[in-house]
């Protein structure tokens, strides 16, 4: 269902020393905003990084915020594959070409008012040949992995979510929307000083495709020490995963490379890929190592230029 | 090398004998107003082929382009045409449309010469009207053949295969052996046309076969089976993976022009030469460098993806036992010739795609007669 002719609901404006931003605001507009562009360059990288012009000009942020998860069975025309998702009961991913999938299991909870606390939901793979059926079809809402990094909020017209709550892991929709609930606004919390933020996509083809693995990182930097690390990793798992462990790893370090490639393989060490995705496990390594090492002074200017904001 | 980023630079030489492949009809004809009428059943297909044969007939017929028009491709009324397909369209349609004019031309002058009292190689004809060659002032235009009546011409080109055309490609491209992600940097095109007839055309050609055809079937393309049901999961251009112009890399094209023995203009065709080998190459390149089995380097497929932690081979093997299926193209494991899903020219109007086709050995033993001028080119291959 259509709701662009909704007006009034496509703003950026300062609030509460943080930022509202309406749900119909436009994906382009949130990349160029000023306001953005400066305190949360996050959100504007997730935003600029949303498929292709043509795409970030219609695309809005409750859209993309709420987007289903990406399966080539689930999506096959024609619906010749009844999966989990739809309500079946096979999971075709689990047994075929599970290459895009998720890396850090499945989901089980069918409908969203089955899911319990969404961290349960996402079970992990289990021995080989008792993998547990539930879904495997990834998140990869660009926006997502931003929020949830960010610590923002969702307000939709009944209640106040922090983004972190917001997505589920349930077979069944990506987030705790409830019949007849509408996402009306994206609230961002004050802008960090001193902080770190890039978003990495790794995909086919820049111009346009979904991600393979994203990630997210905040990264609260003095001297050469991370004080306090925000990482989220999209697109490995059916909801956006905050690497915790990672976090917790990296806190009061010094930058360092050793320390760079520790993180990326603590955020994969609990990755069970299946069916084609164990790549993924790599380049998610990859992508936590290189957002980490973007803290160190000198490649954190180079990183800058490079990104070009 | 030191960095996870490895440069490599490949070359492959790709050259086919289709250029001449099947029969093509067609015939050209003429009326009192000074207008020609092109009957073929070559359907255009983005590459603007259909132009360039209308160009043919205007050079022939002398008389200015717009007076020249294409009868829709329909073969009730049309004569044979195998169509545009391997890069024939500029030898074997382009000399059907040649010869058809040629024969109208002919039949023209003909039919004056008696007004004239001279024969008819006395004569000649330009802008719509025919002349004595010795005494110019002696012309009559087109329409004293009679308001009632038109001159059509026939011609027919018969299939030849001693005529190849050769395309060269060098590629440059990163790896980054972190992630398996390939990197196109630069890719210089090089043939030999014989003769330019649609500069346009001929960039679109060579910038669409080796820029997207070619390099996608190099690196992207994928036809992906579901093993259980074999149904094709990625039958969308989002999940099927084509380049977008903004994916290009910077591509270059040399051109010459030596004259073949082709038709009265020289030119030879261009399009097949789609080039996975130059990727090929600079695989081979890279694998040498590091040394330990990369898995099927630089196939941005999931196989390719990873680091190269040498596991290499085997566990290509063991990743081949489990996902049998590989989808419909043929392609060639770590040898230099490559087969390859024949493409039939580049411009992405074309909906035909003949996959499967295998186009024989890349690794041509071509050789030209002299320095080109002339004379046959005899293909080994084929």
């Amino acid at each position: 269902m259509g709701l662009k002719a909704i007006t009034g609901l496509d703003y950026i404006r300062k609030e509460s020393g943080g930022l509202a931003i309406g749900t119909l605001t436009r994906l382009s507009t949130v990349a160029a905003h000023p306001l953005i562009r400066e305190g949360y360059p996050l959100l504007a990288q997730a935003a600029q990084a949303v498929g292709s012009p043509q795409l970030r000009a219609m695309g809005t942020v409750g859209g993309n915020l709420c987007q289903e998860p990406r399966c080539w069975y689930y999506r096959s025309p024609g619906n010749h594959f009844f999966c989990r998702r739809k309500g079946g009961g096979v999971c075709f991913a689990l047994g075929g070409d599970n290459r895009f999938g998720s890396i850090f299991g499945a989901t089980i909870g069918r409908l969203q008012e089955e899911a319990g606390h969404k961290a349960e939901d996402v079970v992990q793979g289990g021995d080989e040949g008792h993998f547990v059926q539930g879904c495997v079809a990834v998140s990869t809402s660009d926006l997502a992995t931003a929020v949830v990094a960010l610590g923002a909020w969702i307000k939709t017209n009944v209640r106040l979510i922090p983004a972190d709550d917001f997505f589920v892991g349930a077979a069944m929709g990506s987030t705790v929307l409830r019949p007849g609930e509408v996402v009306e606004e994206l609230r961002l919390p004050p802008p960090l000083p001193d902080s770190v933020q890039t978003y990495q996509k790794f995909r086919i083809r820049d111009a346009i495709d979904f991600a393979i693995v994203s990630a997210a990182s905040l990264l609260r930097v003095e001297g050469d020490r991370v004080v306090e690390a925000g990482l989220v990793l999209g697109s490995v798992a059916p909801l956006p995963r905050r690497a915790k462990e990672v976090e917790a790893f990296l806190k009061n370090q010094p930058v360092t490379a050793e320390l760079a490639q520790e993180a990326g393989a603590l955020a994969v060490r609990d990755a069970k890929p299946r069916g084609g995705s164990e790549y993924k496990v790599q380049i998610t390594a990859e992508l936590v190592r290189r957002a980490v090492l973007g803290c160190v002074p000198h490649k954190r200017k180079r990183w800058e230029e490079v990104r070009g904001g | 090398m030191r960095g996870a980023k490895r440069r490599g630079v490949g070359v492959g030489v790709h050259g086919n004998a289709d250029v001449g492949e099947d029969a093509s009809e067609a015939q050209v004809r003429l009326h009192p107003d000074g207008s020609a009428f092109v009957i073929s059943c070559q359907s255009e297909h983005g590459t603007g082929q259909s132009g360039n044969v209308l160009k043919m007939a205007a050079e022939v017929l002398q008389i200015s382009l717009d007076k020249v028009t294409l009868s829709p491709a329909d073969s009730l009324f049309t004569p044979y045409e195998f169509g545009p397909a391997g890069s024939r369209g500029t030898y074997a349609i382009g000399s059907a449309v040649i010869a058809a004019a040629e024969d109208a031309r002919r039949q023209l002058l003909e039919l004056l010469a008696p007004r004239f009292h001279v024969a008819a190689d006395e004569l000649d004809t330009e802008d719509g009207v025919v002349f004595v060659k010795e005494d110019p002032e002696r012309r009559l235009p087109w329409r004293a053949i009679g308001l009632d009546r038109t001159v059509t011409g026939y011609g027919r080109f018969e299939p030849d295969h001693t005529l190849s055309n050769c395309l060269m490609s060098f590629v440059e491209l990163e790896v980054d052996t972190n992630t398996g992600r390939v990197e196109l940097l630069r890719v210089v095109n090089a043939t030999d046309v014989g003769r330019i007839i649609d500069p346009l055309s001929l960039e679109g050609q060579l910038n669409g076969c080796l820029g997207s055809a070619g390099i996608d079937g190099a690196l992207w393309e994928e036809t992906v089976l579901d093993s259980g049901t074999g149904r094709i999961l990625n039958c969308n251009l989002l999940d099927y993976k084509w380049r977008t112009t903004r994916d290009l890399p910077i591509i270059e094209n040399v051109v010459l022009e030596t004259p073949v023995a082709s038709h009265r203009f020289g030119a030879l065709g261009v399009g097949r030469s789609a080039l996975l080998r130059a990727r090929r190459r600079c695989s081979w390149q890279l694998q040498m460098h590091w040394g330990s089995g990369c898995v099927t380097i630089p196939s941005p497929r999931r196989e390719s993806w990873g680091r190269c932690t040498g596991r290499g081979p085997r566990w290509a093997a063991k990743r081949d036992a489990e996902f049998p299926l590989r989808g419909s193209h043929v392609r060639s494991r770590g040898c230099g010739v490559a087969r390859y899903a024949g493409r039939e020219g580049g411009c992405a109007g074309r909906g035909h795609r003949s996959a499967g086709y295998s186009q024989g050995s890349s690794a041509c033993r071509l050789s030209r007669g002299g320095s080109g001028s002339e004379g046959h080119y005899r293909a080994g291959l084929y």
